[in-house]
């Protein structure tokens, strides 16, 4: 359907070779859907409001070269954890030391590995592109004897290199019971034709709890697709704060696997100037008795636009479904725009299920009142900004996680 | 301190004050009574500076400046002070946040050096007694989930520490227990000195029990009808304001 766009586009379709022969015949598989399908237009539902051609056209440079200014880029942001992994273009610069948890290139992990990685089925394009063209990435197995409190950030930093594009892949999998706080930082460059396409997947065995904390301050072009799975009494906190990005797609595909299972999808999106931000989400109740809550706030300003999407999938065995979404926005000038539409699709009968959204700007009697208690307009509307997006932030466990952003989002206030 | 000349306002096009004349000297408490809906609450919200009313004639003068020239922060700055009739609450924003960036807005305003986490709450603290203000409260967001009589004593609270020189109270009273219209009055009344006006607006004569006045106006129909010291409450109550009114007209 879009063979004029992929007459024009140089990008590099061809599977890549390596790794076990399960994942050499998914490169095929993805290679060839990509090469039939082709890429999305506004026409494909999923992409109805997002333009791709700044990826297929723009972006179309293969980079898997480290550069020293990319890392050094990485290396000045301030820690938010004493363990800490570079990725430049998608790979690995140097791997800490932490108990319980075992990091390796993700093309040896895969080799010991009998299941396939649930992204490798998924049905986007740019999830596809990444299976197809992703040369090698990262691996992470947590055990139980990781102590809880650890929190482990991953900082994704690009190449300045106008027209490129790279593809990293993490693998994340819990043992039973294993909990920490995984903390991602996309920074990407400061060139707005440079373009990622992550894929993450996560893996969470019975009762196991992850914090997965996704930091985007990508100005130029991204997506992400992460696919998780989770076992009985499983927790999948996700925690994304998207900061900027000219174009920054995020998919969350959750699916709960095993009874008791949860999902906590918390948000908060802040576009300006001509940033496009889009949040999709989907969660899958396959089985009874499982928890999800999707709760989003967003601010948007300037010519900036978001995009929020929020599905909800009860399957016919999943009774005893407890299930919310919710999406808040804040218009903060007359040319910014918001398309939001939260959605459940129910299957089963003994359900409690929920959707709201709401879109308003900044709350004029609260304005007056701080006015007339002397704090000036421009502080006030940064303040009523700020709170409003803390709410999803501040049940953040880890307290330095939780103050990092806040003050991330407070800082964007104040400029 | 504060003069008003021949104030007309308009809301939407419609005239709800029309000619107000009032002068309040420095240290003296008048009240303004009048039954619902003959603008009490407009002339409140147009001194502190809320958009949404039209001044179509006439001028407010407060310590020689032409108030009405100045923004709600300048207002609140130069020393104008509402107590609201309905608190806002603010989710989010925690109340010592806000009181602090508040006092520190008004400091930096008047050219004072901002207070510091520590100097701040010292005084949070020794004016919370005056208002019988729980500390717990104030760490908690604006006037969020707060009960009607703790919103009152929140806006009295912020008035203890940010000192206005004027005070206009809107229907402090309305919603307030025996014991709460207690505890908010004996706020105001520690706040009352040779240096700082107030306007009470109310409705009912019960709040002036509490916080007496030097004089009494009656507000009807967006024009002050009649003038009077305290005695002039108990007869409103007595007698009502269809009879005090028309005899303000009848004149």
């Amino acid at each position: 359907m879009s063979s004029v766009i992929r007459e024009k586009t140089s990008l590099e379709l061809a599977p890549r070779d390596g790794g076990p022969a399960w994942l050499e015949e998914r490169r095929r598989a993805a290679s060839s859907a990509l090469a039939r399908d082709g890429f999305p237009t506004k026409k494909t539902e999923a992409w109805r409001f997002t333009p791709t051609r700044p990826f297929v056209e723009e972006a179309t440079q293969e980079l898997r070269a480290q550069t020293e200014e990319a890392r050094a880029r990485a290396e000045a942001l301030p820690r938010l954890s004493e363990a800490r992994v570079v990725l430049v273009d998608g790979a690995p610069v140097s791997l800490p030391e932490i108990r319980g948890v075992r990091f390796a290139r993700l093309v040896d992990a895969l080799a010991e590995r009998a299941r396939p990685l649930a992204s490798l089925d998924a049905e986007d394009a740019f999830a596809r592109l990444n299976a197809t063209r992703f040369d090698d990435g990262l691996s992470i197995e947590v055990s139980a004897d990781v102590d809880p409190q650890t929190v482990l950030e991953l900082v994704h930093v690009a190449t300045s290199a106008p027209g490129s594009v790279r593809y990293p892949r993490v693998a994340i999998a819990l043992a039973p019971n294993a909990s920490l706080t995984i903390v991602e930082r996309a920074i990407g460059a400061d060139e707005p034709s440079v373009a990622s396409h992550t894929v993450v997947d996560v893996e969470l065995a019975e009762g196991a709890r992850l914090e997965h904390v996704r930091i985007g301050e990508d100005r130029g072009l991204s997506t992400a697709w992460i696919a998780v799975r989770a076992a009985r009494h499983a927790f999948y906190g996700s925690r994304v704060a998207t900061l900027r990005g000219r174009i920054a797609r995020t998919h969350l595909e959750v699916s709960l696997e095993g009874e008791g299972a949860e999902a906590e999808l918390l948000g908060v999106y802040r576009a300006r100037e001509k940033d496009h931000l889009d949040h999709h989400l989907v969660v899958h109740h396959r089985v009874p008795h499982c928890t999800s809550q999707m709760r989003h706030h967003g601010v948007i300003d300037d010519k900036a636009t978001a995009v929020f999407d929020g599905i909800t999938v009860v399957h016919r065995d999943a009774q005893g479904t407890v299930a919310h979404q919710e999406n808040r926005n804040l218009l903060l000038s007359e040319s910014a725009t918001v398309h939001t539409k939260p959605h459940l699709e129910i299957d089963a009968d003994d359900v409690k299920c929920s959707h709201g959204t709401t879109v308003g700007s900044l709350d004029e009697q609260s304005l007056f009142y701080m006015r007339a208690r002397g704090i000036p307009e421009e502080t006030a509307r940064a303040m009523l900004t700020e709170a409003f997006l803390r709410a999803p932030v501040d049940t953040i466990r880890d307290e330095r996680v939780r103050e990092a952003l806040l003050e991330l989002v407070g800082a964007e206030e104040g400029r | 301190m504060l003069i008003i000349e021949d104030l007309h306002v308009e809301v939407d096009g419609k005239p709800i004050l029309k000619g107000i004349d009032l002068h309040i000297p420095r240290g003296e408490v008048h009240a303004i009574m009048g039954p619902n809906g003959s603008g009490k609450s407009t002339l409140s919200y147009v001194l502190a500076g809320r958009s949404g009313y039209e001044v179509t004639r006439g001028r407010v003068l407060f310590e020689g400046q032409d108030l009405l020239e100045m923004s709600p922060e300048q207002r609140a700055a130069s020393g104008v002070f509402l107590a609201f009739q309905y608190p806002v609450a603010i989710p989010g924003v925690s109340n010592l946040q806000f009181l602090r960036s508040a006092l520190n807005s008004v400091r930096k305003a008047r050219g004072e050096e901002e207070l510091d986490g520590a100097a701040f709450m010292k005084l949070a603290r020794e004016k919370a007694k005056l208002v019988e203000l729980p500390m717990d409260l104030m760490k908690r967001a604006v006037n969020d989930g707060f009960s009607g009589g703790e919103k009152k004593r929140n806006d009295i609270f912020q008035m203890a520490i940010l000192e206005p020189k004027l005070c206009i109270l809107d229907e402090t009273d309305s919603g307030l227990d025996i014991d709460a219209l207690k505890s908010v009055s004996n706020g105001v009344n520690a706040l009352r000195s040779p240096d700082r006006s107030m306007l009470v607006i109310t409705h009912y004569q019960r709040l002036l029990d509490h916080i007496v006045p030097d004089v009494i106006h009656v507000l009807s129909g967006g024009r002050i009808v009649k003038t009077g010291d305290k005695t002039l409450a108990k007869r409103l109550e007595a007698e009502g304001y269809a009879e005090v009114t028309a005899e303000g007209a009848a004149r």
